[in-house]
């Protein structure tokens, strides 16, 4: 039997902007643009998103990708989420996230941090990339010291 | 090593000045550029043709960017539009107070003029109203042969009306078409941080257009670079031939005060001693 060719694809959303400036230092940065998103972002409405998106830039055509679209796992409160589409029309799904301007009347930047063919090396990427985040903010050395503790 | 060449200075010319809210909000936008993985940074002052230059050129003051010091490499960057092609001698004040020039020519004349007979590192159309010409292969080809890149600015495809995207994916089409896929260099250009976007993805996006894969990812990597050190060689070395030192130290500007020629190696003979020579 041949597979059903799939790609799952990791993405990230960015709050460029915030009401007070955040650029003093790293970790201020990394708190101001991971803050949790909107609870009225669903993954419905991303789906919808993303369909417009398609429907204005590439027409009929490009929204006959997203037939096999699904958004797979969406957690608020990281900004995270992973899409998985048939492996022919990931450009086209990845260009569309990359023009969504808008979620909501927030301005968003959503970026895409991982391809791959498998829903699990996603995960793993997301995980090692939220971990790094908190190397950064030196999150992770608190949580060791509750540990010991 | 990730560069966009074009963040705009929020400056329009030399005699407004900038404020405290501008100058956090260009902050805020090198924060955003910092988290999507950008290393070097060129801030970008564009300024029309036939300004009087005053006695200080450059009026991007890199010291102000304290916060950004061991996070992002800064570097100045001047664009002048280019409308009348007689008038060029402007060109040779700027090429020494900034570490990038580059010319953005309004008319077919211009735009042969500047590959023919000006300096600069880079030449950046603009791609959100029709081009001032057909682009022939031969007169681009012959600038990115003397070293010269073309710019595309991403801000014209995601922060725009869909009018002005289509024009310019035509335009970015046609630039594809007449440069053989060489020589380009792909930049923000954007006034506020929304339109910042992950440079993959329009990698990503440009390949939709036409760009070839492996390419894709040297327009945001290798080519902006050799730009950038054309420009350093430019002010920090003898006749663009010999520098002191490699190109790590050639990129690095942090020890450089507002006026660049100061820290020129070859005009200090004492540092020379120290420093092994090296020919680039």
């Amino acid at each position: 039997m041949v597979r059903l060719k799939s790609r799952y694809i990791l993405f990230e959303i960015i709050h460029p902007e915030p009401p007070e400036p955040f650029y003093g230092s790293r970790k201020d940065a990394i708190l101001a643009l991971h803050r949790p998103c909107d609870a009225k972002i669903t993954p419905k409405l991303l789906v919808q998103e993303i369909k417009t998106a398609l429907q204005n830039n590439f027409g009929d055509y490009g929204l006959s990708m997203a037939v096999s679209l699904s958004i797979k796992y969406f957690s608020n409160r990281t900004s995270t989420g992973i899409i998985r589409i048939h492996r022919e029309n990931v450009r086209y799904i990845i260009a569309a996230l990359t023009f969504i301007r808008q979620l909501r009347g927030q301005d968003v930047i959503i970026k895409c941090s991982a391809v791959s063919g498998s829903i699990k090396k996603c995960e793993d990427r997301a995980i090692e990339l939220s971990r790094q985040l908190m190397v950064d903010i030196n999150l992770l050395e608190l949580f060791e010291d509750d540990d010991e503790k | 090593m990730i560069c966009d060449v074009n963040v705009l200075w929020p400056q329009e010319d030399y005699g407004s000045s900038v404020t405290a809210s501008q100058l956090s909000e260009l902050k805020n936008r090198l924060a955003v550029l910092e988290e999507l993985g950008y290393t070097h940074v060129a801030l970008n002052f564009r300024i029309r043709q036939g300004q009087r230059l005053p006695a200080q050129v450059n009026p991007i003051d890199l010291s102000s960017f304290s916060e950004f010091k061991d996070r992002l490499k800064l570097f100045t960057r001047v664009t002048l539009i280019v409308e009348d092609a007689s008038q060029m001698q402007t060109v040779a004040k700027l090429q020494n107070a900034f570490d990038l020039v580059a010319v953005e020519p309004r008319t077919e004349k211009a735009l042969t003029s500047c590959i023919v007979n000006m300096e600069v590192d880079l030449i950046s159309l603009d791609m959100a109203n029709r081009l001032p010409c057909y682009l022939k292969h031969k007169t681009i080809c012959s600038a990115t042969e003397k070293g010269v890149y073309f710019e595309i600015k991403y801000s014209d495809l995601v922060d725009t009306s869909s009018s002005t995207r289509a024009t310019a994916i035509s335009n970015i089409k046609q630039l594809f078409r007449a440069s053989r896929l060489r020589g380009l260099v792909c930049s923000s250009g954007a006034k506020s941080a929304k339109s910042l976007r992950n440079y993959s993805d329009v990698a990503n996006m440009l390949v939709l257009f036409g760009l070839d894969h492996n390419r894709s990812q040297q327009i945001f990597k290798d080519w902006p670079l050799k730009a950038l050190l054309a420009g350093r060689l430019r002010i920090k070395s003898y006749k663009q031939v010999v520098a002191i030192s490699g190109d790590e130290n050639l990129i690095d500007n942090s020890l450089e005060g507002k006026n660049k020629q100061d820290a020129t190696p070859y005009r200090q003979p004492k540092r020379r001693k120290e420093d092994k020579p090296s020919t680039t």
